[in-house]
């Protein structure tokens, strides 16, 4: 007996048993959560499963056609992938200008600035659900933007903004900067107040501008963390949903399908969990791609 | 080091380092053990999850000729009938195993067989002590499951059964279905399932149970005895393949409301008259409802006149819907009265006739003179809107009627009901003033809901048996008469029921009755949510102005092809022709082109 226990001393005091006891209850916690779902999805991916051929594994083995079907026919999704990245890239971009400037502007010692700090932050402490909500209002016909416009235009305006392609596009760009201009700015700031005082000090002791050092110090300084803050914030832009279902007055979006709302209609209504995971699997692996491309590039500097 | 030190390192190898290296390759091949284990537990577990789940159901098809004896309508006249008798080759899905004989439960009523069905159940030992019957239902239905109508079933289970009522919005009720298709909890033994031609997609999915045996031997009296279903409604809800899988519960066929008190006011029945050239009357024909939309549709009608009821200005003439999901309901409806149903019998779809694309080009010409909130809202604005006496005439659920007679309404008691508008039978699609008789009349199903038992019901012949009492006539009657749910009659017994006259009044009661004559079903096959969703996208576009009528149309077709090819047109076809065959109303068949 006293022997099994000295082995077992030992054994869990070995390299290797220590590793088995730190990591081993995460590996498995990972497992369940995360890679089963993720390996059950990747073969469905590889099948054309629907509820309604039984048990998750009756489907056949399709050889990646849905992925083919998926890149070479299926205009609508492909239409979808488009108006993603649209929005995405136009959303962000715009997102990454505006939170750059609010933090070059609140950069400084002011009073009141922290006031200012935490107002600009609140938009993003909102749920997009209500952002969603709060947008719908403002963007009705009758609503308070045409009611702006109006004024500053004198005359009637009454777009319809929600109701057509183009002007709901601009309408969802606009809720989603509002709701995470937040973010950048944060990023940025925090970018900005890391870099050493006395570099900004050297500057303007040589005669620097304002400016210069904004554009030849701050912008250069941060450009690493702004990376990162555009990486994320495109993650979450390819995510768009709850706003664009809001804007359609709280149903099915036909108007504005991105990626997003193909996958639901695909799983939720259509029923072809196949076909929408192969679907979803494409924009993880054109995220991922971007993605570690970012942070290689990051690492690397 | 010291000697106690070494030694101390020799038991405990305290000394030795771990690289990251070396924790990351023990970590890795941790992760591969745990997915190799993982993977090698899942499919046992799953393997024998399969082997204890209860066994799919084997059948064969069986071809055989009978003799049938049919009263059918002949010729023109849809009220002349006569009885012919034919041979026909019926194709039917039989068990492959022969059924166990069936005993039959003792029970003058359905309900009396239930109770006593129930009590042989307990003797049996069948029924334990503390067994929950748990039903999943959208919220707008919860109050029909209330303790109250259920007190004889639950005292004849002598407190071995308790109810346990599970809410979850209209939506969201298929996706537990799915969810319930993998996992087989029998976490629900009673589902309402809203939209009742899901049955063939909850079917596939194998969470119905099959009920014919339980039907055998507790015989609720579908069709037969003083209560019987519509044949057709039932059919349409629960009938699939052959087989019984649920039972209708709900009305949910749409008929036209319109203000009485307009219609029937001589100044303005002159005024439509001296414009349009023939009587104002509830639509008839589409063609008159175009017109009367025209003419009742006033944006600029001040507040409290004989039109306009409300305190704003404006007054509509009616409401179809526009919106995602909604629009299928104004679509199907106008389609079947052009006498193609969705496909034809060898399942191809019938949008690109003639008959149909002018069918939606008048729908298209209606919505001009339709309020602009209803490009944007459906019931939510448009039942609000009506009951504030601004819209001349709707069609709708009969939800609106009991909607009307609340105190709150200010068109109470001014509300008739009649059937919806029509193309006419023979002739030109626009004719106007035609005998109803000469009017292709559907009274089409807009959702509705079907009582299913789960499959994996832990419990199946105790939530059989609770189904059974819902729908039979005496309960029933008791449950549909409950304002505070949204169930409304559905047995023939139900449209004799007081509470309902007070209610609706007795005309109505009538016409809602004599509507099933001209049932016609959704499209009530699997793939069911596909083709909707093809025709809501593509008719959303042509609809919201972003699309072409014929690019929208023709893109339908193409589509519905490749969704029938894909699920298989052979499977399709059989599923297809037993809708037309079982589903449609007596006064609708026999005028349908196919």
């Amino acid at each position: 007996m006293n022997g099994v226990i000295n082995k077992l001393t030992k054994a869990l005091n070995s390299k290797r048993g220590i590793s088995l006891v730190l990591m081993g209850p995460a590996q498995f916690l990972i497992f369940f959560i995360a890679i089963i779902p993720f390996a059950l999805e990747i073969y469905l991916s590889f099948t054309p499963w629907s509820p309604t051929m039984g048990d998750l594994f009756s489907a056949p083995f399709n050889y990646g056609m849905n992925y083919v079907k998926l890149l070479t026919q299926d205009t609508r999704y492909l239409l979808a992938l488009g108006r993603t990245v649209l929005f995405t890239v136009v959303a962000v971009t715009v997102q990454l200008l505006l939170g750059i400037l609010l933090a070059a502007l609140v950069d400084r010692d002011f009073p009141g600035s922290n006031i200012v700090f935490v107002i600009l932050l609140i938009p993003m402490m909102f749920m997009p659900v209500v952002v969603g909500l709060v947008f719908y209002m403002i963007f009705q016909s009758g609503g308070p933007l045409n009611h702006v416009l109006s004024i500053i235009l004198q005359q009637n305006i009454t777009i319809d903004w929600l109701t057509n392609e183009f002007t709901l596009f601009i309408a969802a760009v606009i809720a989603d900067t509002w709701h995470w201009t937040p973010f950048m700015f944060l990023i940025a700031l925090c970018g900005m107040r890391a870099i050493s005082p006395n570099i900004i000090d050297a500057a303007r002791t040589l005669g620097a501008s304002e400016w210069q050092i904004f554009r030849k110090i701050k912008l250069p300084m941060i450009r690493n963390v702004l990376l990162i803050a555009v990486t994320i914030r495109a993650l979450e832009s390819t995510k768009i949903f709850d706003e664009l279902v809001m804007f359609a007055g709280g149903r099915l979006n036909y108007l504005y399908e991105n990626v997003s709302i193909w996958t639901y209609i695909m799983n939720a209504v259509q029923n072809q969990i196949g076909y929408a995971s192969a679907g979803a699997l494409i924009v993880l692996v054109i995220i991922a791609v971007l993605t570690f491309n970012v942070i290689l590039k990051v690492l690397s500097r | 080091m010291n000697r106690n030190e070494k030694k101390q390192d020799e038991i405990c190898n305290c000394g030795k380092r771990v690289t990251r290296r070396e924790a990351l390759s023990t970590a890795a091949k941790i992760a591969a053990t745990a997915v190799i284990v993982g993977v090698v537990a899942g499919v046992g577990g799953y393997m024998g999850g399969v082997a204890s789940a209860p066994q799919r159901e084997v059948t064969k098809e069986v071809t055989r000729e009978v003799i049938k004896t049919v009263t059918e309508s002949v010729g023109t006249a849809p009220a002349a009938t006569v009885t012919v008798t034919k041979t026909q080759t019926v194709t039917t899905t039989m068990p492959a195993t022969p059924t166990p004989t069936i005993v039959k439960v003792p029970g003058a009523t359905p309900e009396e067989r239930v109770l006593n069905g129930l009590k042989m159940l307990i003797e049996e030992g069948k029924i334990k002590p503390g067994t929950t019957i748990t039903i999943l239902t959208p919220p707008g239905a919860a109050a029909h499951f209330d303790e109250k109508y259920y007190r004889e079933f639950l005292d004849a289970a002598q407190g071995y059964v308790k109810l346990n009522v599970v809410t979850a919005p209209p939506e969201g009720i298929f996706p537990k279905l799915v969810s319930e298709s993998v996992e087989k909890s029998g976490v629900y033994d009673i589902v309402t399932v809203p939209v009742i031609a899901l049955i063939s997609e909850v079917v596939e999915m194998g969470v119905a149970l099959e009920l014919d045996d339980y039907i055998a031997k507790y015989d609720p009296e579908l069709y037969t005895g003083p209560c019987p279903y519509p044949e057709q409604v039932q059919r349409s809800a629960g009938f699939y393949k052959g087989k019984t899988y649920g039972f209708n519960i709900d009305y949910d066929v749409w008929l036209t409301h319109y203000r009485a008190d307009i219609y029937e006011d001589p100044e303005i029945q002159k005024e439509f008259l001296d414009k349009y050239g023939y009587p104002l009357r509830p639509p008839v024909t589409w063609r008159e409802f175009r017109d009367q939309a025209e003419f009742f549709n006033r944006p600029d009608e001040p507040p409290h006149t004989k039109l306009n009821l409300s305190d704003t200005p404006g007054f509509y003439s009616t409401w179809e819907y526009k919106v995602p999901y909604w629009e299928l309901y104004n679509i199907g409806l106008r389609w079947w009265t052009t006498g193609w149903p969705f496909f034809d019998r060898e399942m191809n779809p019938t949008i690109e006739k003639p008959e149909v694309i002018k069918a939606m080009k008048d729908m298209l010409e209606a919505h001009k003179f339709q309020p602009k909130e209803s490009w944007t809202s459906y019931w939510d604005v448009a039942y609000p809107m009506f009951l504030e006496g601004k819209i001349a005439f709707y069609i709708s659920w009969t939800s609106l009627m009991k909607s009307s007679a609340t105190p709150a309404s200010k068109v109470r008691g001014k509300v008739k009901v009649a059937f919806t508008p029509g193309y006419p039978i023979w002739g030109d699609m626009d004719q106007v003033g035609i005998p109803r008789e000469s009017v292709r009349t559907v009274g089409y199903q807009a959702a509705s809901h079907v009582m299913i038992v789960n499959r994996y019901s832990k419990n199946p012949e105790l939530a059989y048996l609770f189904a059974q009492f819902f729908i039979s006539p005496r309960p029933s009657t008791r449950i549909v008469e409950d304002p505070a749910g949204y169930f409304e009659p559905f047995r023939m017994c139900h449209f004799k029921s007081k509470v309902f006259e007070e209610e609706w009044g007795p005309e109505a009661l009538r016409v809602s009755e004599d509507n099933y004559d001209y049932y016609a079903p959704d499209i009530k096959i699997p793939g069911c949510p596909r083709y909707q969703d093809i025709l809501d996208k593509e008719m959303n576009a042509a609809i919201q102005g972003r699309k072409s009528l014929e690019t929208a149309i023709h893109t339908i077709a193409v589509e519905w092809n490749k969704i029938t090819e894909e699920i298989g047109r052979d499977k399709l076809i059989p599923l297809w022709n037993e809708v037309l065959d079982t589903c449609i109303g007596p006064k609708l068949k026999p005028y349908l082109k196919v």
